[in-house]
């Protein structure tokens, strides 16, 4: 076990830039989730890391050992596949002790090993099946065994739980990041899936178009998003954008301004982004005025989705007790606390706004 | 519950439509092979008009045939047959392999290599005769093996290559993530999930070269290299045609054809059923 670095790894497949120069250190025993929409170079770059595909150029070290020219095999890390990927006419118990055959281990020890795994994914029963006999969630689980059956540099999944239902992916997420801790082993856990990410990740790289957008804890992500495309990908429901300006510390948005913002340069603001929660429906001095088309219920929490007059689509997180009416007009206040602010170039303008809002209150 | 009615209806028919189709098919296929197997056995095989089933009944024809010499074509067949299709499948699975995974010329090859079948055989044939005489390879088993290959190899390949596309990479990717070199993958992943491939490939290139004509009656000349079918043909004589014996060869050239593809029934039909073999 050990930390993995990619150093300005790059990836091109004839004309298309698929991974741009990406730099990450992976900490020892981290569990990382790459994320990004499909086509993002999310499982490419982690194709590189397992060398299953050559990189155009840059550094993979794992400590301070390049692996780039290392085949797969050489480098010892184990993978769950998104297609799972058992040998269909082997037995789970031949799926599960494949590494350990490839490394030579005498059969009793490899015996014993996969009977220990298999209690611990609780696939005992299911030891003497093939994985055609088997369920997708127990074809996972066999997976999942293949992987974790040996003492790998590192885990490296690839949308393992994309094909499973949703009740069954929690479950296994769950395992998934106990077994993680338990043994410590760096993890790179590729996915498109926001609250996947959200769920199992120490820190979160978000990659869109070869690029990362962001690496940082989930809350870091949530909260603090680097630009624009963070701020629209992370969260479910999405974010509110809403255009603004902001000059001489004046900060104008929809019918409202804030004065006194304190500002480093003369950064031009473009947009201001709302989460549901830094939104409310007040009952005067708001800030915008919006039809309520209807009310979403998510578990105890309830959305208002709303119209503004622009005909732009706003949902807002509604914690009041007084009923609302759908069709009915409704007036709206920012929280500047949890607003976050983006330049025309849609990176993040760092601009105190609490500061602004405490001088206003005293 | 009508629309229930009528599709069953129309499967019963699309049903009954392909069962007498298989019907006539077989028809179409025994037919010629049952008058072989009763020429073989008849007293007078020649009656006429023709009786389907003879009257009298007799071994006489596949005794003379057995002591008259015809065991040294079956041995060349059995030879030449055997070698140049051990070879075709031996080559033929590599090159799939590496055609299906490394797509070399964007698929352009299986293109040139299927293309020198679109040549009539006697085309190949008359330019391989003159390389032949040069290299001292006229009616010998080498010659006929290594001309055989200019079949075996395109067809096996192509039959292969159809069977490896089914095998997805990342069970190959898997294998290797496990610790196993490439050529360790491709004995204990590829090569055990395209066995019915190599099964079919092997019994088509097999009877392809056991029933070849053409470029067995230019290369070879005698018995020491020529084949049943140079045989067979030899039955059609000035003279007349020698049913009865030509029935008793041909029931003895296509016994073994027959005990394989019984034998290995199950594994061509898996090989051509397309069953999943992905993960």
């Amino acid at each position: 076990m050990a930390s993995i670095t990619l150093d300005a790894l790059r990836k091109e497949f004839a004309d298309v830039v698929a991974v741009d120069d990406v730099e990450l250190t992976l900490e020892d025993g981290e569990f990382l989730v790459l994320l990004g929409p499909s086509g993002c170079g999310k499982s490419t770059t982690l194709r590189m890391i397992a060398g299953l595909e050559e990189p155009t150029g840059g550094d993979l070290r794992v400590g301070s050992e390049s692996v780039v020219a290392k085949p797969p095999a050489a480098r010892n890390f184990a993978m769950v596949f998104q297609q799972i990927a058992l040998y269909p006419h082997m037995s789970v118990r031949d799926n599960i002790s494949s590494p350990l055959r490839a490394d030579g281990i005498d059969t009793a020890a490899i015996d014993r090993q996969v009977e220990e795994t298999a209690r611990t994914l609780d696939i005992e029963s299911l030891l003497d099946r093939r994985p055609g006999e088997l369920s997708g969630g127990q074809q996972q689980r066999v997976a999942i065994g293949r992987a974790l059956v040996r003492e790998p540099e590192a885990f490296l999944l690839d949308e393992p739980f994309s094909k499973l239902d949703q009740k069954l992916r929690t479950q296994l997420q769950t395992e998934l990041t106990r077994l993680q801790e338990e043994m410590g082993v760096t993890t790179v856990f590729v996915t498109h899936n926001q609250e996947e990410a959200m769920v199992l990740a120490d820190r979160i790289a978000i990659m869109n178009d070869g690029s990362l957008e962001q690496v940082g804890t989930p809350s870091e992500v949530y909260e603090h998003p680097a630009n624009r495309f963070v701020a629209d990908f992370i969260g479910n429901p999405t974010m509110n954008f809403f255009d603004a300006s902001l000059s001489e510390g004046t900060l104008s948005v929809a019918d409202t301004t804030l004065d006194g913002v304190p500002v480093e340069g003369s950064p031009e603001v473009a947009e201001l982004a709302a989460r549901p929660e830094d939104l409310a429906l007040v009952e005067e001095g708001g800030s915008f005025e919006a039809t309520l088309e209807f009310v979403e219920m998510r578990g105890s929490t309830r959305y208002l989705i709303c119209t503004n007059d622009a005909g732009e689509e706003l949902t807002v997180r509604y914690d009041g007790d007084a009923s609302v009416t759908e069709g009915e007009r409704y007036a709206f206040a920012f929280d500047f606390g949890g607003v976050d602010l983006f330049a025309v170039d849609g990176e993040r303008v760092s601009a105190d706004l609490e500061a602004a809002l405490a001088t206003h209150s005293t | 519950m009508d629309t229930d009615d009528l599709t069953s209806y129309s499967r019963l028919f699309v049903r009954g439509t392909l069962v007498v189709l298989a019907l006539a098919w077989l028809c179409w296929i025994w037919i010629p092979v049952g008058w072989d197997f009763f020429r073989g056995l008849a007293v007078h095989p020649q009656t006429a008009p023709p009786h389907f089933v003879p009257h009298q009944l007799t071994l006489v024809h596949y005794q003379q045939l057995l002591t008259g010499g015809f065991l040294t074509y079956v041995r060349n067949s059995a030879i030449v047959t055997t070698t140049s299709t051990v070879i075709s499948i031996v080559v033929a699975t590599l090159a799939a392999y590496s055609i299906n995974r490394y797509n070399p010329g964007d698929g352009q090859v299986m293109m040139f290599i299927l293309g020198m079948r679109f040549l009539p055989p006697i085309a190949v044939v008359i330019p391989l005769y003159m390389m032949f005489l040069k290299f001292h390879l006229i009616d010998s088993w080498y010659g006929l093996i290594v001309a055989y290959l200019t079949i075996g190899i395109p067809i096996s390949t192509w039959i292969m290559l159809i069977f490896f596309r089914r095998v997805p990479v990342a069970l190959e990717e898997a294998c290797w993530i496990d610790g196993w070199s490439r050529l360790q993958t491709l004995r204990r992943v590829v090569l055990p999930l395209v066995a019915p491939g190599i099964a079919s490939a092997a019994i088509i290139t097999a009877i392809l070269m056991w029933n070849e004509y053409t470029m067995a009656l230019v290369l070879t000349t005698t018995n020491s290299a020529q084949t049943i079918p140079i045989y067979l043909a030899g039955f059609v004589t000035t003279r007349g045609i020698l049913w009865g014996q030509m029935g008793a060869a041909t029931m003895i050239a296509i016994t073994p054809i027959i005990v394989i593809a019984f034998l290995l029934q199950e594994r061509l039909v898996a090989g051509f059923s397309l069953e999943g073999s992905d993960g």
